[in-house]
């Protein structure tokens, strides 16, 4: 809301600077956001928040800083001139529900001309562009009292009877602004007779439009129901200084006041004879009583303040107080809509009484020991665990371009394809909500790689959302996920080594997998479309598939904007809700053999349906209690070996608990252990 | 025993001509060995007349340990010379990076979440977790935050359906673990929230912290220990701090905090629009409304809650200006951190 200083002055005796009070403004709840000189005048942007819709004017703000100060405010004088007995039209209220009051007058033979400079300096000052004298003026005094208020031409009012109800059923309705619009059962309309001129508290009719060649006008003061006006306002799309002051209600006290303010302005500006006033306010206004209790003013804000003193700080707001020793009895005052309770008022105490002024005092605690997220202790380590593997960790917007997500070729039935959609994006490409990190890392990725950076190694730990499809849930699923996306240029690499990038990143993840300490996975080969076939993998938990890793599909690279040579682009997802989640093993120091140990190694070929991981299980199942260690030391197929064979070489280590082994018995058990593995195989013994 | 002066010199000679420790080898074993010229002096002791065998044999002894300590000398530095090679052969550029040696950034918000995080769990608040897209009656209506209300305005909201929403604030996880667990509680919740609104200082997606605290005797003087405590943690000791009347639907009275602009020290800058001040959370002691909505007697309880945004305090720790680099992942940016 923008203020002008000088015409606040005219409310309330100041002496301090504006940038004096300014500071006590925002210190008490209005806060000033700026302040800025205009001429031999200032004025404040005050962001007032939706609680204080009294303080949406020049009076309010006054008394706003009336209470601050201790002081009192003035309001401007004005006389009337003498009235015609008549008031020429009769009003009556539809629905007392959505209007609580209504009151209006008719001013004949006035004359529509420019504003004078004051007005118009005024109206300026405030944001409010000048029209003719007359809409100037309800625009003035809604700006000075907080009161809507709108004039409609007189002479286009045909009935003589003014009704405020919902219309039957839909009709359409041109407005102000010259737009049709649709207006439903559940809006209040102001109707001459039965023609709708206006949608009440938002805005008024084309027809009825004061003009230049308006001689009479009706002009309404009224009290309209906060909810109802915010409620057609935001449905219609139109929202006015009008509907602003009635969603955060109005002052149903000051309605007549405002009108003869107005009443008076136009009189002086316009001339012209002012009718009679009606005002119809079918409901006797009750002022809110509150109780509130001294105990409960200190107890809340941890202060000792005696009873006096909250009586002081609770009448400044204009209440009407009596004490009864323990407690207040307070009359709220009729704009203060926002006071419905004793902690509003409490509030009221706190910030009559400065904020500052309380002293801090730290709680009370009992001490307990929490217990240790394991899940987030977890998520630490694999943070930490990818930072120190050279991965930088990314955040993402977890909106999902639905382009992208056509783009990975997803079967009909993948739950990925069930993604919740957002009802009112900002673009058409972030109107999904994540359902995998995939999309976001290649766009992470080729975002850099495009600015010439040719090591990206990018991981991200964010939730995705899948929707469940069923009526029950009304929630999706959300799971948090370990994405990746790896892209190194080989030419450009100073230790040249071979190994392919699946296995650097496969290392990676292994490491990570090894510190968790979640038991024993397995990987096979993944089937994920938008990964090379041969060359990715899932790792599965249990029975569960806990995540991926491979190398992007060259079909998919190639659709997206990248110019990649001779290297690869590496993505890995794991599920964090089963990786990290280990069913709470007793973690148990297992007793390691003292002896010494006996190595053989075993070279066999296998068809390459045998993947090294399953010779390996296929090794520890052999029963002996000696075997205690084993690992692949070689992997080949190629030159000297018969086509479409693979050579693999195993190492094994023997060692028992209770003696040192002789090469004897080991001779034995070997021998045994190649016969089991061969005819388990089909493999050969490679010489 | 001029044959013995003449081994000798004949011995210096191939002495001289060794070059690595094989020759060495040979040498010892044609003068030391089972079949070695000294050892067949000492053999032919045995045709010497008796008398004259004393004499000869100590004579032959010396010549022998002599050619002892001369080779193993040799020998010595024979090794040296050999070790030294090789280490010259062996020599590498040292100053070339190791593989695997480059580290990975930390993503700058993360970073500042965790350190909040621990802070508040120094003080003995534990974390909990809410659903990033929540029922509209958590997001507002159990917030006190009615459909009809103009209190909505202060929160642009991505919606799914009529009950579903993109949580606009990470507030509702107060009234979820408040359904379920009976005081006292002392916890935050850190997580994303959305809200419909992109331009050069919002992003439609960013991080908030919540906190809550409830028990028999909470006070609004507790509040305000509290939060200058963590702000004098995450920020510096001596960094003012002041509360000033605000408005939230869930919180009566409720706080606005702001902290003393560090960039100007409080004199007024671009930064904190010349006031000298830069606003960091919003908190208030819980609305008894809020209690009654989670079944809590507001005449036992009474409890504060506060809530930041994580964007706004990084910005201020890193000196960042553009809220947009947190999202675009630049590794120029990440690679900082
Ligand atoms: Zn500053």
């Amino acid at each position: 809301m923008l203020l002008p200083f000088n015409w606040l002055k005219e409310f309330i005796k100041i002496r301090k600077s504006p940038g004096e009070i300014a500071d006590m403004l925002t210190m008490a709840g209005l806060e000033v956001e700026s302040s800025e000189g205009s001429g031999d005048d200032t004025v404040f942007d005050i962001d007032l928040t939706p609680n204080r819709g009294d303080c949406l004017s020049v009076l309010g703000t006054a008394r706003e800083l009336a209470a601050v100060t201790g002081k009192n405010i003035k309001i401007p004088r004005f006389r009337l001139p003498s009235e015609d007995k008549r008031s020429w039209i009769r009003v009556s209220i539809g629905d007392r529900d959505l209007c609580a009051r209504y009151a209006g007058r008719v001013l004949k033979g006035i004359k529509v001309e420019e504003s004078p400079a004051w007005l118009k300096k005024r109206l300026e000052l405030s944001g409010i562009r000048s029209i003719n004298n007359i809409v100037d003026v309800t625009n003035y005094v809604m700006l000075e009292y907080g009161q809507p208020l709108h004039a409609f031409d007189f002479g286009k009012l045909v009935s003589g009877q003014i009704c405020v109800s919902t219309p039957d059923k839909s009709i359409r309705f041109t407005t102000l602004d010259g737009i049709e619009r649709l207006i439903t059962g559940d809006m209040l309309l102001i109707w001459d007779g039965n023609k709708p001129v206006a949608i009440a508290g938002v805005m008024g009719g084309l027809e009825s439009e004061v003009g230049e060649d308006t001689t009479g006008i009706f002009l309404e003061s009224a009290c309209f129901n906060p909810s109802s006006v915010r409620r057609t306002s935001s449905e219609l799309g139109l929202k006015s200084e009008s509907s602003f002051r009635f969603e955060r209600g109005i002052d149903v006290l000051n309605v007549d006041k405002a009108l003869d303010r107005a009443s008076f302005l136009i009189s002086e500006l316009a001339g012209g004879v002012l009718c009679k006033r009606v005002d119809v306010f079918p409901r006797k206004y009750r002022p809110r009583q509150v109780k509130l209790e001294y105990a409960k003013v200190n107890n809340i804000l941890g202060v000792n303040l005696s009873g006096t003193k909250i009586q002081d700080l609770i009448s400044r707001i204009g209440a009407r107080v009596e004490d009864f020793d323990d407690y207040l009895h307070v009359e709220v005052p009729s704009y203060r809509n926002d006071i419905e309770n004793d902690f509003d008022l409490i509030e009221e105490v706190a910030r009559l009484y400065g904020y500052h002024r309380i002293a801090s005092s730290a709680p009370v605690i009992r001490v307990d020991a929490l217990p240790k997220s394991k899940v987030r202790e977890n998520i630490k380590s694999i943070r930490n665990h990818m930072c120190s593997r050279g991965y930088s960790e990314v955040i993402n917007f977890s909106f999902m371009n639905p382009d992208m997500i056509r783009l990975l070729n997803l079967d009909s039935d993948d739950p990925r394809n069930n993604a919740v959609r957002i009802l009112n994006p900002l673009r058409q490409e972030e109107s999904l909500v994540r359902t995998t990190l995939v999309p976001s890392l290649l766009e992470n990725l080729g975002y850099n790689f495009n600015r010439g950076i040719r090591t990206v190694k990018l991981f991200e730990i964010s939730k995705v959302f899948i929707d469940k499809r069923q009526k029950s849930d009304k929630l999706p699923g959300e799971s948090m996920r370990l994405g990746g996306a790896y892209l190194v240029d080989r030419t450009h690499r100073l230790w040249k080594d071979n190994v392919d990038d699946f296995f650097v990143v496969k290392g990676d993840i292994d490491a990570m997998i090894k510190k968790l300490t979640i038991g024993n996975g397995l990987w096979k080969r993944s089937s994920e479309p938008f990964l090379h076939p041969g060359r990715s993998a899932d790792f599965i938990l249990g029975n569960r598939k806990a995540g991926f890793t491979g190398i992007l599909s060259p079909d998919v690279l190639h659709l997206l904007d990248m110019k990649v040579h001779n290297s690869d682009v590496v993505l890995f997802e794991f599920d964090l809700d089963i990786i990290t989640v280990n069913k709470d093993r007793k973690h148990v120091y297992k007793q390691f053999s003292r002896f010494p140990f006996i190595q053989r190694d075993i070279s066999v070929l296998v068809d390459p349906e045998w993947s090294a991981q399953d010779i390996l299980e296929l090794v520890k199942s052999y029963k002996s209690k000696l075997i205690d260690e084993v690992t692949v030391f070689d992997y080949y197929s190629g030159k000297n070996i018969p086509d479409g064979k693979i050579s693999l070489g195993f190492n094994v280590h023997y060692r028992a608990y209770d003696r040192t082994l002789s090469d004897e018995e080991i001779d034995g058990v070997h021998n045994d252990l190649i016969g089991f593995l061969l005819k388990k195989s089909g493999a050969q013994l490679r010489q | 025993m001029d044959d013995l002066k003449e081994l000798r010199k004949q011995f210096l000679l191939h002495l001289g001509r060794a070059e690595d420790s094989s020759q060495l080898q040979n040498l010892r074993s044609r003068y030391l060995g089972k079949k070695g010229e000294i050892t067949g002096l000492l053999k032919s002791l045995t045709s010497m007349p008796p008398a004259d065998r004393p004499a000869a044999g100590k004579e032959i002894n010396e010549l022998k340990d002599f050619i002892e300590n001369q080779l193993n000398r040799h020998l010595q530095k024979i090794h040296s010379r050999e070790i030294e090679g090789r280490i010259q052969k062996e020599s590498i550029d040292v100053t070339l990076p190791g593989p695997g040696s480059e580290i990975g950034g930390r993503h700058p918000i993360s970073l500042v979440l965790d350190e909040v995080i621990d802070i508040f769990i120094s003080m003995g608040f534990g974390v909990e977790e809410g659903p990033e897209i929540e029922l509209d009656f958590y997001n507002f209506e159990a917030l006190n935050i009615p459909r009809d209300h103009p209190a909505r305005d202060m929160q642009d909201t991505f919606y799914i359906n009529d009950e579903v929403v993109m949580r606009t604030h990470t507030s509702p996880v107060q009234v979820r673990v408040m359904q379920q667990r009976k005081p006292p509680l002392r916890f935050i919740a850190p997580g994303k929230v959305y809200r419909c609104d992109a331009d050069i200082s919002h992003t439609p997606m960013f991080h908030q912290v919540e906190g809550l605290m409830v028990d028999t005797n909470i006070t609004f003087a507790n509040l305000k220990s509290v939060l200058e405590s963590f702000l004098h943690s995450v920020f510096t000791p001596d960094t003012p701090v002041r509360f000033r009347p605000s408005y939230f639907p869930f919180t009566e009275p409720s706080a606005e905090v702001d902290i003393g602009c560090i960039f100007c020290k409080g004199s007024g800058c671009r930064i904190c629009k010349t006031t000298g001040w830069i606003e960091i959370l919003g908190s208030g002691m819980v609305n008894p409304k809020v209690f009654k909505m989670v079944g809590y007697n507001p005449r036992k309880y009474t409890g504060f809650a506060f809530g930041m945004g994580i964007e706004r305090i990084t910005m201020l720790k890193y000196g960042i200006d553009d809220i947009r680099l947190f999202y675009e992942n630049d590794l120029r940016f990440l690679g900082q951190f």
